[in-house]
């Protein structure tokens, strides 16, 4: 990923969200909780690690995925890794 | 005291309307539910006819992240149940969901969503498969869905059995309830058309291939027909302990009365020649009632459109009512909506239902050619007005299974 930005991979992040879990657009911002406030299961959170991998060509193992507690969490993971990339 | 069990809600989604009285309404007018097919590319299929669902978003029905992702099967369950309990107003009565169980069938189950995702897998490696395919295509997650999404806590389970499933599942809830495991169950079944399904009917012979004028394709016990027209959606009913309908006040469609099954014995897919499965099941609904074959006023046949099924049910309802089967009309509405598979059982004995209360026989369409091998009172292409109190629904299912249901009309 060529623009590695905070802000962009935020924008990305989020567009996945409504896609994969059908969300409004207005209830996905960086302090949005996936369980409490999104309704992430533990079955969608590998779905939408899935689309992560797929969206941002990146592996997101089994391992990492309870870090995710946040859509800030997400961002921040991924940063690092399309910053490398 | 003997318990009755009487139906107070029923759904639909089928090729002539995504509800029920949208569908009987089409039903009546003899109009016919099979199109060419949008939903696969249909070049080498010898069959290219169906009826679809079309225009349906189930969105309305369910979670829309489930909805993206389950397969079309379960969409069609959820939308039926979702219509039959808000019909039935059950759960409008604290406690009702405790007391409420759930029987949801399918022939075939998630096959859309596998074969997608076996696509996946190949393309992709095991990684590259969704965690929802189980959940999103297992055959009794309609039922689970269901039960979940309503609160539904009695039996939660799937009965498959072919071209029966529906049928079954609501004899077998008949019981429940009868024997007093439960007090109302929410039953029916659903399936959705898959081109794999298709491709392996055709294979089998099973289907029609005419695909001129598509609705004609299905034309049960005329003399030109060459195969069932595969379709899809759904049909559910609540059903209920007579009491507690009554002490609710609940709108009351008809009775089940008498429920028939067993099995051929005989042949993975071809009927039994002598018809005596039929003859049996049609036989244990008819005594489990206690009336005799003069008092059945309409059947529901099964009749798909093959040359020989039709033909083994005709013989095996002459046999059963003798000289009484002149006064007996005999339709088969799947002339109108195609096979729906699963669902098929569920809707026809939704049809004799309405047909008891609407004082309205469906018609058997496309009857151009009379087959002497089918020499009944088809009630060829127009409804006919009648007032019965008995009505018989056949079903009959690949793996030889025999279902029989007796709907009585309720004043």
């Amino acid at each position: 990923m060529n623009d590695a930005t905070y802000p962009t991979i935020l924008k990305s992040v989020t567009e996945l969200c409504v896609e994969v879990l059908r969300v409004p657009l207005d209830k996905v911002c960086p302090s949005a909780r996936l369980i409490e406030d999104l309704d992430v299961d533990s079955l969608f959170v590998i779905q939408l690690a899935m689309a992560l991998e797929e969206k941002f060509n990146v592996e997101v193992p089994e391992d990492d995925m309870p870090r995710f507690k946040t859509v800030d969490d997400i961002v921040l993971y991924l940063q690092p890794k399309l910053e490398a990339a | 005291m003997d318990r009755r069990v009487v139906v107070t809600g029923i759904g639909a989604l089928s090729p002539l309307g995504l509800d029920i009285e949208t569908t009987w309404t089409a039903i009546k007018a003899g109009q016919s539910g099979i199109r060419a097919i949008t939903k696969w590319e249909c070049t080498g299929f010898p069959q290219r006819v169906g009826g679809e669902i079309l225009g349906f978003c189930p969105d309305k029905w369910m979670k829309p992240r489930d909805a993206a992702l389950c397969d079309p099967f379960l969409h069609f369950a959820v939308a039926g149940a979702g219509m039959a309990i808000a019909d039935s107003r059950l759960l409008d009565h604290p406690g009702a969901g405790a007391r409420t169980g759930t029987c949801i069938a399918t022939a075939t189950g998630g096959v859309h969503v596998l074969v997608s995702q076996q696509a996946n897998m190949l393309r992709k490696g095991p990684n590259g498969v969704s965690p929802m395919t189980v959940p999103f295509t297992i055959c009794d997650m309609a039922s689970g869905y269901v039960s979940m999404q309503h609160g539904l806590e009695g039996p939660n389970h799937c009965l498959v059995s072919a071209c029966a499933s529906g049928a079954s599942a609501i004899g077998e809830a008949f019981h429940m309830i009868k024997r007093g495991s439960v007090e109302a169950m929410v039953v029916g079944a659903a399936d959705a058309t898959v081109p794999v399904h298709s491709a392996a009917f055709a294979a089998a012979r099973a289907l029609s291939t005419a695909n001129e004028v598509p609705a004609k394709a299905s034309r049960p016990f005329d003399a030109k027909r060459d195969g069932f027209v595969i379709s899809e959606g759904s049909a559910v009913l609540v059903l209920e302990e007579l009491s507690q309908a009554r002490a609710r006040e609940a709108k009351i469609y008809g009775e089940i009365v008498g429920y028939g099954s067993c099995s051929d014995a005989y042949h993975m897919t071809a009927p039994e020649p002598s018809g005596r499965g039929a003859i049996r099941a049609m036989r244990e609904a008819i005594n489990m009632a206690r009336i005799c074959c003069k008092d059945v006023g309409y059947v529901n046949a099964h009749a798909t459109s093959t040359p020989l099924g039709d033909r083994i049910e005709v013989a095996a309802l002459q046999s059963l009512f003798g000289a009484e089967l002149q006064n007996v009309p005999v339709s088969s509405t799947k002339s109108m909506t195609g096979h729906m598979i699963g669902a098929a059982g569920s809707i026809e004995a939704i049809f004799c239902l309405l047909a008891m209360r609407d004082e309205m026989l469906p018609p058997t369409i496309n009857q151009e050619y009379p087959d002497p091998e089918c020499a009944i009172d088809t009630i060829p292409n127009i409804a006919r007005h009648s007032s019965i109190e008995y009505a018989l629904s056949n079903s009959f299912g690949f793996g030889g299974h025999n279902v029989s249901l007796l709907l009585r009309r309720w004043i």
